[in-house]
């Protein structure tokens, strides 16, 4: 027993129509994730080099190793280990 | 702008807006045609074909208007009502379309209509991302594959030449200062399709387009250099990747949290193969911390754990795009742990044993002795290592200064 209205439904809509909602929030939801999102004003000021919000969050001296780490510890004990030259 | 309250509201709200004919106004009707305002969830205007009723509102002023918003409630009505997103998407189509005919072609000299036009491109873009996904849901066949990123993208490259070759007005109302926010549509349309190389031209009518670009909105000036700089990072154009994405993420506002951080995603690898690495605060900061042990494996020269922090967030770094970028980090894994090695033995020359051992340390047990030698001499070559292979006494020499220079100071190509 169905009542008119939704046999029209199903009989013109495709296969969209059959997903459960849940289903196309999540796809809704997916789609936006992924898109750049608008923004919701369109000017504001330009900034320059060096105009930055965030500064040092990009660190440039993690290389000299003024403290050794503990990966550098057990790095020279296994080099030692294998009867290489240690300074 | 109120919430609208029937369709003749509706109508008459969009006729007062239509007489102003100024940007502001433009604004206010580009959301009164948005897929995502409000009023498009109101079912009193979810109607098919409103256009061929005969006792129905107008927009009085303004027919094209007027056939646009009618064409606008059928979309809303097959996207809420029918759920057919095909038709749905070939409508949004005839909107483009007509507003390309009738108004980016017949009206000289004004341009305030642009953001409604760029409302109706975005809209365009989703529905056919919809559109694509009901019928790829559909069937498994290729047959059909993207036909509706094709014919959006195909619409909106004719907007576009409509929008370049407007030459004669004048600076204010030229309809030419379109061409950054359609450049970014047909960008965002080409990542989905993977067809970057069409967008070649229109990079170089940005870049060639002269006094013209102060003209951009900054809203379209920040996407494009985080669309220009993704597309720099897949041809491995570092410098111009690190420019684009950092000019995004500085000038992207704070409240656009989501943004700023899907700009981070890409900058991320980019720096951190010019070797300027995140802080661990600025990726917790941004809900990033898929990114934490890949740092701390890439700043130790831990191959093997930077194999396992690959691995174990494969599908988070798949699906941004940058798993490939990421493994090329291994690279700068083997310096940093040759590095190292070279630290603690502590002479000129470094017997290529011991950077075969440091390997076995760090889970490496595939690199034979032709293979070690070959990943030294791509880092020589690159100009991470400066010294050369004796491969007749398999041993590295290196030079006596700076032998390992910091990689920020290494140029990246």
């Amino acid at each position: 027993m169905s009542s008119t209205n939704s046999t029209t439904t199903t009989a013109t809509a495709p296969a969209a129509a059959k997903k459960d909602p849940k289903a196309v929030a999540a796809e809704k939801k997916e789609i936006e994730e992924e898109e750049f999102e608008e923004f919701p004003i369109q000017e504001w000021p330009e900034r320059g080099d060096g105009e930055d919000d965030e500064v040092n969050v990009w660190e440039d001296n993690w290389d000299d190793e003024t403290h050794e780490s503990e990966f550098s510890k057990q790095l020279k004990e296994e080099l030692r280990k294998g009867g290489h030259q240690i300074a | 702008m109120p919430s609208v309250r029937s369709i003749d509201d509706y109508f008459s709200q969009i006729e007062s807006l239509c007489y102003r004919t100024d940007w502001k106004s433009g604004e206010k009707i580009s959301k009164m045609v948005s897929l995502e305002d409000e009023h498009s969830q109101k079912p009193f205007l979810h109607i098919e074909a409103y256009g061929s009723r005969s006792k129905r509102c107008r927009v009085t002023n303004d027919e094209v208007f007027d056939e646009i918003i009618c064409l606008h409630l059928h979309v809303l009505y097959n996207v809420h009502v029918a759920q057919d997103m095909i038709t749905a998407q070939s409508t949004q189509i005839q909107i483009v379309q007509l507003f390309n005919k009738e108004i980016l072609q017949k009206r000289k000299d004004e341009n305030w209509f642009l953001p409604v036009f760029y409302r109706l491109c975005t809209d365009l873009r989703l529905l056919s991302k919809k559109a694509e996904a009901t019928v790829s849901a559909d069937d498994e066949g290729e047959s059909s594959t993207n036909s509706f990123f094709e014919s959006a993208a195909k619409a909106i490259t004719e907007c576009y030449r409509t929008c370049v070759s407007d030459v004669h007005a004048e600076e204010g109302t030229t309809k030419k200062v379109a061409m950054l926010n359609m450049t970014n549509q047909l960008f965002q349309i080409y990542f989905q399709i993977n067809k970057l190389n069409l967008l070649k031209p229109l990079i170089r009518a940005i870049d060639n387009c002269g006094g013209l670009y102060n003209e951009f909105l900054m809203a379209d000036k920040v996407a494009y250099n985080y669309f220009l700089g993704r597309k720099a990072m897949f041809d491995a154009d570092l410098n111009l990747a690190e420019k684009s994405l950092l000019y995004a993420f500085r000038n992207c506002p704070a409240e656009s949290m989501s943004n700023k951080r899907k700009i981070l995603i890409y900058l991320i690898p980019v720096k951190m193969f010019l070797g300027h690495m995140p802080t661990a605060l600025l990726l917790h900061d941004y809900r990033l911390d898929e990114f934490q042990e890949v740092v701390a494996a890439v700043k130790d020269g831990n191959l093997a754990q930077l194999d396992g922090a690959l691995i174990k967030n494969e599908a988070f770094f798949i699906k941004c795009g940058i798993f490939l970028m990421l493994e090329k980090l291994r690279m700068i894994t083997f310096r940093t742990l040759f590095k190292k090695v070279s630290q603690i033995v502590g002479t000129a020359q470094i017997p290529l044993e011991a950077f075969q051992t440091a390997l076995r340390f760090v889970g490496v047990t595939d690199v034979d002795m032709d293979e070690l030698e070959c990943i030294i001499a791509n880092l020589i070559a690159s100009k991470k290592i400066k010294g050369y292979l004796s491969h007749q006494h398999r041993k590295l020499v290196i030079s006596k200064t700076n032998a390992f220079p910091t990689l920020s100071g290494v140029s990246a190509n």
